[in-house]
């Protein structure tokens, strides 16, 4: 795919072509929590994605999208999101949240394991809707990621939510 | 400016040291680390490859630009904010700034390498990150096509260079 500009520069217009060659399908938005990111890139992997996502990696994913963040945060994130479709012609968003996040408090803050859940899926449906109300082309999927530690071993299980 | 003639500039770069092959041993004895990097998928498994391949601790902030996007004042205090956030609550004391060429989102902004090595030096002085017990790397990633490296970059002989 390229994009075209016309440039008015020195008096004269110049016609600038910028290749973007690239497309790829998927922007998975994850967080940035270390214990995460072998188990899902082999996921990814598995799933036959490798070299051909876009990863936006923030503090609690896509958190920063409902109502709790700063505007500026909020802005922050849009705008990531903006630039693999303008770039890369994305097509599906993976969201993916876990437990035990920082960003929510870690599993201290919650009363229950069900309870955690429950919060990272509704701020995730809340983040999908404004996703694929800005950009209606967009298919968002929901996924959470389980974290246990096993032998000095972080073990990631992810299910569709 | 043409691709290749950036990659010139790359060349350059490595001809002078300012470009220098990484010793990524040496970053694994660092305990973790907070890295920023550009999410585009031509570079995501390369980097991950790398990056993985010597520390398993590594908190990863992805957002078009890399380690560039911290070059703009108003990201960087966002951004920066996480960054300290992060390294105090997890006690790290290395941020690594992942840039790459040819960069999709440098080139949305018809900017060139230049202004991408420019916004690099800006991204170190944006940061405030640095202190006597917090180190800052900046690595370059480069895609020539029929080859992919990644270098380390020295700051201090890129900003006499530009």
């Amino acid at each position: 795919m390229s994009k075209i500009f016309l440039l008015f520069i020195h008096n004269t217009y110049k016609v600038l072509i910028v290749m973007t060659n690239k497309t790829c399908e998927l922007l998975v938005i994850h967080c940035l929590d270390w214990r995460l990111q072998s188990g899902l890139h082999e996921w990814l992997r598995e799933k036959g994605y490798q070299g051909k996502y876009d990863q936006v990696a923030v503090a609690g994913g896509a958190k920063d999208l409902v109502s709790s963040a700063s505007a500026e945060k909020k802005y922050f994130l849009i705008e990531q999101i903006d630039n693999s479709v303008f770039l890369h012609n994305i097509q599906k968003v993976f969201l993916i949240h876990h437990n035990d996040c920082g960003a929510y408090g870690g599993r201290a803050a919650f009363a229950s394991d069900t309870a955690e859940k429950i919060a990272h899926l509704t701020d995730m449906e809340i983040a999908q809707e404004i996703i694929e109300t800005k950009y209606p082309q967009l298919t968002v999927e929901n996924y959470y990621a389980q974290l246990n530690e096993d032998n000095n071993e972080w073990r990631v299980t992810i299910e569709r939510v | 400016m043409t691709q290749q003639e950036q990659l010139l500039i790359v060349s350059d770069l490595r001809q002078k040291n300012i470009f220098y092959s990484l010793d990524y041993k040496n970053l694994s004895r660092q305990g973790g680390f907070v890295a920023i990097f550009c999410p585009d998928c031509a570079v995501s498994h390369d980097k991950l490859t790398h990056l993985f391949s010597f520390e398993k601790r590594i908190y990863l902030l992805g957002y078009h630009g890399g380690g560039c996007v911290l070059g703009k004042p108003s990201e960087a205090v966002t951004i920066g904010k996480d960054i300290r956030l992060i390294a105090k609550n997890k006690n790290l004391k290395l941020l690594i700034l992942v840039s790459h060429f040819p960069c999709d989102w440098i080139g949305r902004q018809q900017l060139t390498i230049f202004d991408q090595l420019i916004l690099l030096t800006q991204a170190i002085d944006n940061t405030d990150f640095a202190s006597r017990d917090n180190k800052i790397i900046s690595l370059f990633h480069v895609n020539y096509g029929h080859k992919m490296r990644t270098y380390g970059v020295d700051i201090g002989e890129l900003k006499k260079y530009l």
